[in-house]
């Protein structure tokens, strides 16, 4: 066992980012450029999930305003929001995996696991697509309520983020068979799956939320 | 990376480890955190999925347990899967999550206790501006009680007396005018017409008689004269046939009185027999029937009527009391918004008509009743609703 004086004390044979690391904020030093990385890029997630809950506020409020027109109960198929679920749980699974391949540095552990990652995003987003298809053919449009406009609103901003992070990952598999494994690029891989788990959770919300509470009030 | 040292001692969360490349431990320990997070959230996936289907708990309490249920699985996730802990490394990130929960508990509570507030506060966008077009901004307004009558009603009563034999009409059913509502047993009025049509033969006959005797003494009457002039007849004998005509004309104007008079009470007898049909003097809406077949029923304006039928149901009235104090600020036209309980959240408008002393006063202070006209179009007013009833004033 390692104590932090002893890991202070061989600091002179180590990287300096990794003293700084160990000795975290207790000793008031300069943390790694991975560390400082990864919380900014906390921070700007936070600040997406803050927006996300105006996106819920308002629907909370605006739930019950569907001006005559079809609510949840009627529109929503559970079955659907099931599949969704499961993908894109399965998905955040699959992209664990990739960040840790890339930890290890295995070109086709990472390459697998960022593949499986957006077959399971791309099929998310496909079922998402048709699901609001149908509601617009059926005259249950963002124009129809106000209820409706808060729904496309806050499901389809989640959407467009999934839409995003599928680009962000199809970047980064280039980026890694182009630069390989350097430093910067660890960290965009961080950041990237921070992204995608970020995502998770607010699909967490949404499905319980706006479908599950949806059907069941 | 030179580094190489075997530290996993010092690398408490996958978070923590610098660029160095993962050992074949750390590999299965990252995979393994992965797993249990990915195994937790499916489970509680699976428990949300099958709480908001089922019947088996207390319905209020499913949101609750929903709402549980998904804080919890943020929870896995920022373990397992952002790797968000209570590490020494973590306390910046953990701040943060701190305070961007702070930040969405007030977005979230503030919003909709807001919202409900006002929600709550503002009653009805429509209600306010209703009033606000009625009268501008300031309103003030008299309110009472009432009860919803039939309007312009007509009462049925009896002309003929006897025994109701059938009725056609009952409450609430449409009428025609000229519509027969009920039958007085005609029998005893078909005597009088049938006796009355004997009579007036018999008188006919009399007077056709007469009508012949007089002819034949006219005749003989004038022949007489004629032999007069030849001074062939006695003074006497030309009295005599005289007063045979006068006689004659006599009998025969007594005859023709009778007969007028006879027919007079034919027709008379014939008109009470018409009146035992009772029949609908307007088109409406019988509103009340006071009468039985078998029941005996008098010809006077003493005994109630019959039938009472309102004329236009799609025009309801509302019978209404207000206190003295208030009267003087009543007047006629002015506008009025009422509720009745049948439909509380249905708000109906109408306007003063008629404002009289009240003729009852069992109460200290001297009441008003007060008359108001409301349309009905979809015939939702009853005779008989209570209304709540407030009075727009100046």
């Amino acid at each position: 066992m390692t104590s932090f004086e002893a890991a202070a004390g061989r600091s002179d044979e180590r990287e300096s980012s990794e003293r700084q690391r160990t000795l975290g904020h207790a000793a008031g030093g300069l943390a790694s450029k991975r560390i400082i990385t990864a919380y900014g890029f906390w921070i700007f997630l936070l600040s997406d999930i803050i927006m996300f809950s105006a996106f819920f506020a308002t629907y909370a409020v605006l739930v019950g305003d569907t001006a005559g027109g079809p609510g949840g109960r009627e529109l929503f198929n559970l079955h659907n929001v099931g599949i969704e679920t499961a993908v894109l749980l399965v998905s955040s699974f699959t992209c664990g995996l990739a960040s840790i391949s890339a930890r290890a540095r295995s070109v086709s552990w990472f390459y697998g696991a960022m593949t499986a990652t957006f077959i399971l995003g791309a099929a998310f987003l496909t079922i998402e697509i048709r699901e609001f298809a149908s509601m617009i053919a059926r005259g249950a449009g963002p124009t129809r309520s106000a209820f409706l406009s808060a729904f496309f609103t806050l499901v389809g901003c989640h959407g467009l983020h999934i839409t995003a992070g599928l680009l962000w990952l199809l970047t980064m598999m280039a980026q890694v068979f182009a630069k390989g494994y350097r430093a910067d690029i660890l960290r965009r891989i961080l950041c990237f799956s921070l992204f995608w788990h970020a995502l998770d959770i607010i699909w967490v919300a949404i499905f319980t939320v706006v479908y599950l509470m949806g059907v069941v009030l | 990376m030179s580094y190489s040292e075997p530290t996993s001692d010092l690398h408490h969360t996958d978070t923590a480890p610098g660029d160095q490349r993962l050992d074949g431990a750390e590999i299965a320990e990252g995979v393994k955190s992965y797993l249990v997070g990915l195994g937790l959230a499916i489970l509680l996936t699976i428990v949300s999925f099958f709480i908001s289907g089922t019947t088996l708990v207390w319905g209020p309490s499913i949101p609750v347990a929903l709402v549980v249920l998904t804080i919890a699985q943020m929870g896995v996730h920022l373990v397992f899967f952002l790797h968000i802990t209570t590490g020494p490394d973590n306390v910046n990130n953990v701040m943060a999550l701190a305070f961007g929960v702070l930040i969405v508990l007030l977005l979230l509570t503030g919003s909709l206790w807001i919202m409900a507030h006002l929600n709550h506060n503002m009653a009805s966008i429509n209600q306010i501006m209703e009033m606000q077009l009625e009268r501008g901004p300031e309103v003030r307004t008299v309110t009472a009680s009432g009860i919803v009558g039939p309007t312009a009603t007509a009462p049925v009563g009896a002309r003929a007396s006897g025994v109701i034999q059938a009725l056609y009409c009952d409450a609430n059913r449409q009428v025609k005018a000229g519509q027969l509502c009920a039958k007085v047993d005609p029998r005893p009025y078909q005597i009088i017409v049938d006796q009355s049509k004997a009579y007036l033969a018999a008188a006919e006959a009399r007077l056709e008689k007469a009508n012949a005797d007089l002819a034949q003494a006219k005749a003989a009457f004038e022949s007489h004269e004629a032999l007069e002039k030849r001074q062939a007849i006695s003074r006497k004998a030309i009295d005599k046939s005289r007063k045979a005509f006068e006689r004659a004309q006599t009998l025969t104007e007594r005859d023709e009185a009778r007969v007028a008079e006879l027919q007079a009470a034919l027709h008379a007898a014939e008109t009470n027999l018409g009146e035992t049909d009772i029949v609908s003097p307007i088109d409406g809406t019988v509103v009340s029937r006071n009468v039985e077949v078998g029941e005996t029923v008098a010809a006077d304006s003493e005994t109630p009527p019959l039938f009472v039928i309102a004329a236009d149901p799609t025009l309801a009235h509302i019978d209404a009391i207000i206190i003295e104090k208030d009267s003087g600020e009543v007047k006629l036209g002015d506008k009025v918004s009422f509720t009745v309980e049948a439909y509380p959240n249905r708000k109906f408008s109408g306007t003063v008509t008629q404002i009289r002393p009240s003729a009852q006063t069992h109460e200290p202070a001297a009441t008003y009743d007060i008359v108001i006209s409301a349309p009905n179009t979809d015939l939702l007013l009853e005779s008989g609703m209570a209304a709540t009833i407030r009075i727009v004033i100046e």
